[in-house]
């Protein structure tokens, strides 16, 4: 049994964990213009301990978003601009020969810009999928392999990615390994008319905006881990595995357009996914347990790049966010009734 | 104080717990209720259904049939209420799941009820507990409402009965309408039409002893279906067939069938191949009913020839027949009766004296004499295209003025025709749309002149090929030669 004490640490760090998030949104509302979903994500996936990849077509603030929240963090930040001639070496770094300081040469090794806290991969569908797989150990373990020597990511450690639509000229589609690695992925929109003012006046006026450090990587870290403490009801463990059963053609859960459309469904990553942002969630919502209504609004960052579309559904053009809806649509929650 | 706690919340939840089984299995029973009303809606008009089709095999008694129209629906209806009744009472998380649902409380009353139980709760479990207490504390003292009404018959599903009702009253309409028929009753099968041209003057009686033996019951009832389903048609097409013919004789371009039998003052039923054959052997005894309709119809011939007052009757009908035909032609077909009489069998014509002329006519007779004459017209027509003007030719004749009759009435109402030979239907007149076109030039090409011929339809390309040495050196050898030609 908990006693009172620990009912109210759970409370103390609860509200902490709220206003944090919420300062940090306040502080990156100062640079970025409207996007209050992407906002959201990003800083719900930093705090689930996930990775963000962004998706919009050129100038609508994804690198700026991506830079303004590493600014409110305080944390160290490298920025890798993604291109077709990058390889993977210039990435996660090299050996390279060096003048040893008693004279004479030596061979050391370089670290790349990945050993990072945050790190933003500018454009990365930009390039190969040879050099987007330099990412794949480094989102999954925390760590980098390089000949015999192994590096350890810091902690925390965040990969924000940006990508413009897969269909623009110069893209490369990202592996399907990489893409489940990736705990959100969030589309930027275009902003509203009335965010276009606030965007020329901020950023046409000569006014400088200074973005202030409300957290840091200690608090970031500690504050991971009391999401990971928030207890999850059996009803929303059911809900988050029939989701993501749904989501796999074949399964008895999975609904007929599912079937027909999909041709690779969530892993067990997606799973995962859903249950921590719904412990975000719930603890954004002054609760203390995930409830069914989390999961379900975790759904649509969390899954949608885990769906690899059939044939039949890109000549229709369906999207995998109408799959989603559907699965959403057909999946009963548990312990109701008709 | 914690299991103080732990014991009001625990009292609580079995509260809600209580409160939540008695209104899902209300809920459960009103569904059932409401699938089992739908379910007997459709099963109202199976009801009827089957009741009509009961009909079409025996006389029905209508408190019979009603009582099976009402029962089916109704051992449905709660064969289905039975079916679909809750026999399980709902587990206490779906019990609790139903409040949450039904008041947004995000799963706190199923959290509740499983952190309750959990043997070593953490900090976060605590205090989801406290968090979610005052949220219980409230819903004790909300109402549950009752679950909706059920409502089995929107929409078009109260289509259903009314249909049902609709299907009923004509199955038990429909056959005492028949039995009250007297030729019918009389068990001879006769087309509506039949009815309509019934003369006064020449249809055989009802309780004549050759129509009262006739054929069995059974198949009076399907050869009576068979003519109720053509008969729209029939008549229709025998009204545009006489409104034909009285068109083309007020245009004097009307076949007369000046003959004996286009004169006939006898109005038989419809014929039929075994009533054409019977025609044709007067003493011959026909198996099928035709036949012996036809043997009735002789005998009602037989009593015209016999009467003096049935060929003068003829006579003047026919008179005015033609002055009618020729002021009005379109006035002849104007009424039912007169179309009705339309249809009349040539035999009878036949045995009537020759036709005179005249402008007597009687007033009697008025509706029905055009309708005969141009039935005969129609008859000598068809045997005009017999082959030799047998019996035989005449029936067919007779049938072959009926179905193009028929067409035309097909053809007006836009009715799609059967195909004879292909059996199917056909697709309507083909039409062609000419378009005025103007020769082009085909564009010409420069060409080299060994390319001549190709891609332009004539002769192909010749391969060049290099002689090679041995033609080369036979070529040298011939022009270098002595006693070469020269030159030419």
């Amino acid at each position: 049994m908990a006693s009172t004490e620990d009912v109210e640490l759970v409370r103390r760090n609860a509200a902490e964990f709220k206003k944090t998030f919420i300062n940090i949104r306040e502080e990156v509302g100062r640079m970025i213009v409207g996007q209050a979903d992407v906002v959201d994500g990003v800083l719900t996936a930093l705090m689930a301990g996930g990775h963000v990849l962004l998706e919009g077509v050129p100038g609508l603030g994804k690198t700026m978003l991506v830079s303004s929240i590493s600014r409110a963090i305080d944390l160290p930040f490298s920025r890798i601009q993604f291109t077709p001639d990058m390889m993977p070496a210039d990435i996660i770094g090299t050996t390279m020969l060096t003048e040893a300081e008693g004279g004479g040469h030596e061979l050391t090794f370089q670290q790349g810009p990945i050993v990072s806290n945050l790190v933003l991969a500018d454009e990365i569908n930009r390039a190969t999928p040879k050099t987007q797989s330099a990412l794949l150990e480094v989102m999954q373990e925390g760590q980098i392999t390089v000949g015999r020597r192994t590096i350890q990511a810091p902690d925390p450690f965040c990969v924000m990615a940006t990508q413009n639509p897969i269909d623009q000229e110069g893209t490369y589609p990202l592996p399907e390994a990489q893409l489940d690695r990736f705990l959100f992925k969030l589309i930027v929109g275009y902003p509203s008319e009335t965010d276009y003012h606030t965007i020329i006046e901020r950023t046409t006026s000569g006014r400088e905006v200074v973005i202030n450090p409300v957290t840091n990587g200690e608090a970031l870290r500690r504050l991971r881990g009391i999401v990971r403490q928030v207890p999850v009801t059996e009803a929303a463990k059911i809900y988050a595995i029939h989701l993501v059963l749904a989501t796999q053609p074949g399964s008895v859960y999975a609904p007929a357009c599912i079937n027909q459309s999909v041709a690779l469904g969530a892993s067990p990553r997606g799973v995962q996914g859903l249950m921590l942002a719904a412990k975000v969630q719930a603890l954004l919502d002054d609760r203390f347990a995930v409830a069914t209504d989390d999961v379900a609004a975790a759904v649509m960052p969390v899954l949608r790049h885990r769906l690899i579309t059939s044939f039949h559904a890109q000549a229709n053009s369906i999207s995998v966010d109408t799959l989603l809806e559907e699965v959403l649509a057909h999946v009963k929650l548990p312990y109701a009734t008709d | 104080m914690i299991d103080e706690f732990d014991e009001r919340l625990r009292l609580h939840l079995d509260k809600l717990e209580t409160r939540g089984r008695r209104y899902l299995f209300d809920a459960g029973r009103r569904t059932a209720l409401r699938l089992a009303l739908i379910w007997a809606a459709p099963a109202c008009l199976g009801g009827a259904l089957l009741v009509l089709i009961w009909g079409c095999f025996e006389p029905l008694n209508s408190i019979a049939a009603i009582s099976t129209a009402i029962l089916i629906p109704a051992i449905v209806a709660i064969a289905n209420y039975l079916w679909r009744l809750p026999r399980r009472s709902p587990d206490r998380r779906t019990t609790l799941a139903l409040f949450d649902h039904l008041f947004g409380l995000k799963d706190r009353a199923v959290a509740s009820d499983q952190f309750r139980k959990s043997p070593s709760r953490n900090g976060f479990e605590e205090a989801a507990l406290a968090e979610a207490h005052p949220w219980i504390d409230r819903l004790l003292d909300i109402p549950l409402e009752p679950p909706d009404r059920p409502s089995p018959l929107w929409s078009w599903r109260w289509l259903f009965p009314v249909s049902a009702l609709l299907v009923l009253c004509l199955a038990i309409i429909v056959p005492h309408r028949r039995a009250s028929d007297p030729n019918s009753a009389g068990g001879v099968a006769q087309a509506p039409e039949r009815n309509l041209s019934a003369d006064v003057t020449t249809a055989p009686p009802a309780n004549s002893p050759a129509l009262g033996a006739m054929t069995p019951k059974t198949e009076t009832r399907l050869l009576d279906d068979r003519s109720r389903m053509m008969a729209p048609l029939d008549e229709l097409g025998s009204i545009m067939g006489a409104r034909i013919q009285g068109a083309l004789g007020a245009l004097g371009l009307r076949r007369d069938g000046s003959g004996p039998e286009a004169e006939a003052g006898v109005a038989p039923p419809r014929s039929s191949a075994g009533h054409n054959a019977a025609e044709a052997t007067p003493g011959l005894k026909s198996t099928n009913e035709g036949a012996q309709s036809e043997g009735g119809f002789q005998a009602t011939s037989a009593r015209n020839k016999e009467s003096p007052e049935a060929a003068p009757s003829v006579r003047s009908n026919e008179g005015f027949m033609r002055s009618e035909e020729a002021v009005a032609p379109s006035e002849a077909i104007a009424s039912p009766s007169h179309a009705g009489a339309m249809m009349q069998d040539p035999s009878s014509q036949r045995s009537a004296p020759p036709k005179q002329g005249g402008s007597q006519q009687s007033d009697g007779d008025k509706g029905q004499q055009p309708g005969r004459r141009r039935r005969s017209d129609q008859n000598s027509n068809s045997r005009e295209q017999g082959a030799d003007g047998s019996e035989n030719g005449r029936g067919a004749g007779d049938e072959a003025a009926a179905k193009k009759g028929r067409g035309v009435a097909s053809l007006l109402l836009a009715l799609p025709m059967q195909d004879r030979l292909a059996g199917v239907a056909s697709n309507g007149r083909v039409g062609v749309t000419m378009r005025e076109g103007r020769p082009q030039a085909i564009p010409v090409q420069q060409a080299p002149a060994g390319d001549r011929g190709v891609n332009r339809g004539g002769m192909g390309v010749s391969p060049y090929h290099n002689d090679t040495a041995h033609e080369q050196r036979l070529l040298s050898d011939y022009f270098t030669r002595s006693g070469a030609p020269d030159g030419d």
